[in-house]
């Protein structure tokens, strides 16, 4: 009974997959769509099985120290590194700046931003610069304002209090001129890059840059805030400054695109390698198959190469004038989609039945390999 | 109805599109009208009292022509099994207002439909394959004997386990990249017991590195039952079949890493693979390692056939369970596969015969456009 019932069970659900192919109704396709979830469900308990099997065989080579066993510490310092970044990037998960109720979610829309959105916002204790535009990333939103820039000459000692870490006077009332409000709570970072200086200010960004006397300021506004997404999909929607938003799941991107990439990449790029050797063994001449394969490679790889099929083959086989011009192009496809194809065609056909069969006998209860019998 | 010399659509028909689960909406044919320059199809409905509405107006000039000389327009504005009738009204190049409106069709619901009609041909061939599979079972059960020609790769089986065992080495069984939903994956699962079978009884090491955690439990207790059978139950490690990782080239490094440190004798690659399948086999050879390849993927046989010493090519796959275990009944579901084959064969060969002396009605008989 232990067997059968499982044999049973894969009958049955095969042979209603099957039938399932052949009706378009509705019901029937909730169907596909219910047993899908169960097989990802399914999916995500096997994957803790295969991270059992992982721990247990690699502590096992630790513990009793066989050939290699230094290996399995790699293993684990990359198994545990990756939750641990994700650790730190949740540690790290920008603070809510304020929220904003559920009944005003529905008023974001790309243009303005309205005026009853600001001033929940405002009454949150955002400030907001006078006018400010809504627009849809995604799930998310971005309350943002243009980009405003201006120059104005700068003297040696705004610079020197600049590198203080400090704001000067002067400096404030240049910013006031232009309309742009320094609080008396500004934070300095001095960059240690060059003449440049970031000014913030809650989610207000200014970037100052110092060249041939001249102090550049822009006030780096693109992104101020960003709205939403809801964790649970209703209700009030979170707001947070947008600078610090982008840094969220930073750790786990930088050591995904810094080491997991260029890794996956190496590997990857080992295979043209493998390409050149594998080919040098296969195109040996030693039979007539090899010799039609290294034939057929030999053209392919001829009229593949401009240099050859154009300069070469005209300045040497130019005065052939009975030949057309495009001649090893149409050798190549000739070579590709006639007996190439039909070769691979066939290859497809057998595969295709074979596959055919080999459900026909798992539906039949015939063939038990996938119970591990 | 008819205002003006124009004349309106004829023999008006809407019917829910067929073969769809209620979304695709209704299809409304008519017969052309003379100097009709546009067409205004007007719905409402049927249980309503409200005046018809215009859901869509087609140039003549743009409108889907029919085989047989009529117009279509699909409504896919429609609400599944609300009743609607239809009106194709017709307008001129004079006046943008209705001169010609048609009668009103019968009352006409969109509904989820109970067969796909243009599946209609693969219904036939799996019925067919499937008769022909129940009879070959039956002919099987009655005793009568199969033929099944040598496959190499497969009698190289005896040959490469030995040669580990000499060697003292373990034997390397990587079952591809896809999981059990693969069937590809299944018949290597079926390749791996006769294998394992094998090697358990030269007391040999059979080393599975896995892709899928599925395949890893279906392994591991597909090894623990050909141990109990073999009556080794000492020589099953739960370690020899392990999960790897499922990334594609996590796995081959560390695979690739494996083959170069326990140097085994014999390096099988069955299942399906995609661009990993060369360098695995590369690595495998570098160290001296019999391969014993076999994938579903048209795209990398080539390089398997390159790489390896034996490579099990289309259909052989899927046989080898069958024909290693020389189970009556599976080889005639082999049987049953190869007589479609030739069937489909004979197809192909009356096709090409007909196609050469212009009749071409059969290069669209089995088309199916989904």
């Amino acid at each position: 009974m232990k067997r059968q019932i499982p044999i049973i069970l894969c009958s049955l659900l095969g042979f209603c997959l099957v039938v399932r192919y052949f009706i378009p109704h509705r019901l029937s396709q909730d169907f596909e769509s219910t047993v899908n979830d169960w097989v990802r469900i399914l999916a995500v308990f096997a994957f803790v099985i295969g991270l059992g099997s992982l721990i247990r065989v690699h502590l096992r080579r630790i513990a009793m120290k066989v050939s290699h066993w230094q290996y399995s510490i790699v293993v684990f310092v990359g198994l545990l590194l990756m939750p641990l970044a994700a650790l730190v990037d949740f540690v790290k998960t920008p603070n809510q700046l304020a929220s904003l109720p559920a009944n005003l979610t529905s008023k974001l829309q790309n243009g303005p931003l309205p005026a009853t959105v600001r001033q929940a916002l405002t009454e949150e204790g955002l400030s907001l610069p006078p006018v400010v535009t809504v627009e849809s990333v995604g799930k998310r939103w971005k309350i943002q304002e243009q980009r405003q820039q201006f120059a104005t000459d700068a003297s040696s000692e705004i610079i020197t209090q600049l590198d203080q870490g400090k704001i000067d006077t002067i400096l404030r009332q240049k910013f006031s001129v232009r309309d742009l409000q320094l609080p008396e709570s500004i934070e300095v970072t001095v960059q240690s890059k060059g003449r440049r200086w970031l000014l913030e200010s809650g989610a207000l960004w200014y970037l100052l840059i110092y060249q041939n006397q001249i102090l550049t300021v822009s006030r780096d506004t693109t992104a101020a805030y960003i709205v939403g997404p809801n964790p649970v999909g209703s209700g009030d929607l979170p707001v947070y400054a947008s600078r610090k938003f982008s840094k969220q799941g930073s750790s786990v991107n930088w050591l995904f695109l810094n080491v997991y990439v260029p890794l996956d990449a190496t590997m990857f790029s080992l295979l043209a390698f493998f390409i050149a050797s594998a080919a040098y063994r296969a195109f040996r001449a030693r039979t007539m198959d090899a010799t039609l394969l290294l034939l057929a490679g030999v053209i392919l790889m001829f009229a593949n190469a401009p240099l050859l099929a154009n300069q070469f083959w005209h300045s040497v086989f130019g005065g052939l004038n009975f030949l057309p011009d495009a001649f090893p192009t149409l050798v190549k496809d000739w070579i590709l989609q006639v007996p190439g194809m039909a070769a691979r065609r066939a290859i497809q056909i057998g595969l295709a039945l074979g596959a055919i069969s080999q459900s026909l006998r798992i539906l039949l209860g015939i063939d038990r390999a996938w119970m591990g019998e | 109805m008819t205002s003006g010399a124009i004349e309106p659509p004829t023999e008006v028909r809407a019917v829910d599109v067929p073969s769809d689960d209620g979304s695709e909406g209704i299809q409304i044919t008519w017969n052309p009208a003379i100097g009709s320059t546009a067409y205004r199809i007007l719905r409402r409905e049927a249980l309503s009292a409200d005046e018809p509405t215009e859901i869509g107006e087609i140039p003549a000039d743009q409108a889907e022509h029919l085989k047989d000389g009529r117009l279509r327009y699909i409504d896919q504005t429609t609400q599944i099994k609300t009743a609607y009738v239809y009106q194709v009204a017709t307008s001129t190049d004079d006046s943008d207002d209705v001169t010609a409106t048609s009668e009103e069709t019968a009352i006409v619901k969109a509904v989820g439909n109970l067969f796909h009609r243009k599946k209609s041909w693969i219904l036939v061939f799996i019925v067919t394959f499937t008769a022909l599979t129940l009879v070959f079972i039956q002919l099987a059960r009655s005793g009568r004997k199969m033929f099944i020609r040598n496959i190499s790769a497969l009698d190289a089986v005896e040959e490469s386990v030995g040669r580990a065992t000499e060697m003292g080495r373990p034997i390397f069984f990587i079952p591809g990249l896809q999981g059990l939903d693969s069937p590809a994956t299944i018949a290597a699962i079926n390749i791996f017991e006769s294998v394992a079978s094998e090697a358990i009884q030269d007391q040999t090491r059979m080393v599975a590195p896995s892709f899928d955690p599925i395949v890893m439990n279906v392994m591991q207790s597909s090894l623990k039952e050909v141990c109990t059978a073999a009556g080794r139950p000492d020589m099953y490690s739960e370690d020899d079949v392990f999960f790897v990782n499922d990334r594609q080239f996590a796995y081959v490094a560390a695979v690739d890493g494996m083959i170069a440190r326990d140097k085994p004798a014999t390096v099988f690659l069955q299942g399906y693979f995609y661009a990993e399948s060369l360098i695995l086999a590369e690595v495998a050879h570098s160290i001296g390692a019999i391969q014993i390849a076999g994938t579903s993927s048209d795209t990398q046989l080539p390089f398997f056939i390159a790489a390896c010493d034996y490579t099990l090519i289309g259909e052989e796959l899927f046989a080898a369970g069958a024909y290693i275990k020389k189970d009556a009944l599976q080889l005639g579901t082999l049987k049953a596969q190869d007589l479609v084959k030739l069937l489909l064969f004979g197809l192909m060969v009356l096709g090409g015969f007909l196609v050469v002396l212009d009749i071409n009605w059969i290069l669209n008989l089995f088309s199916t456009t989904l």
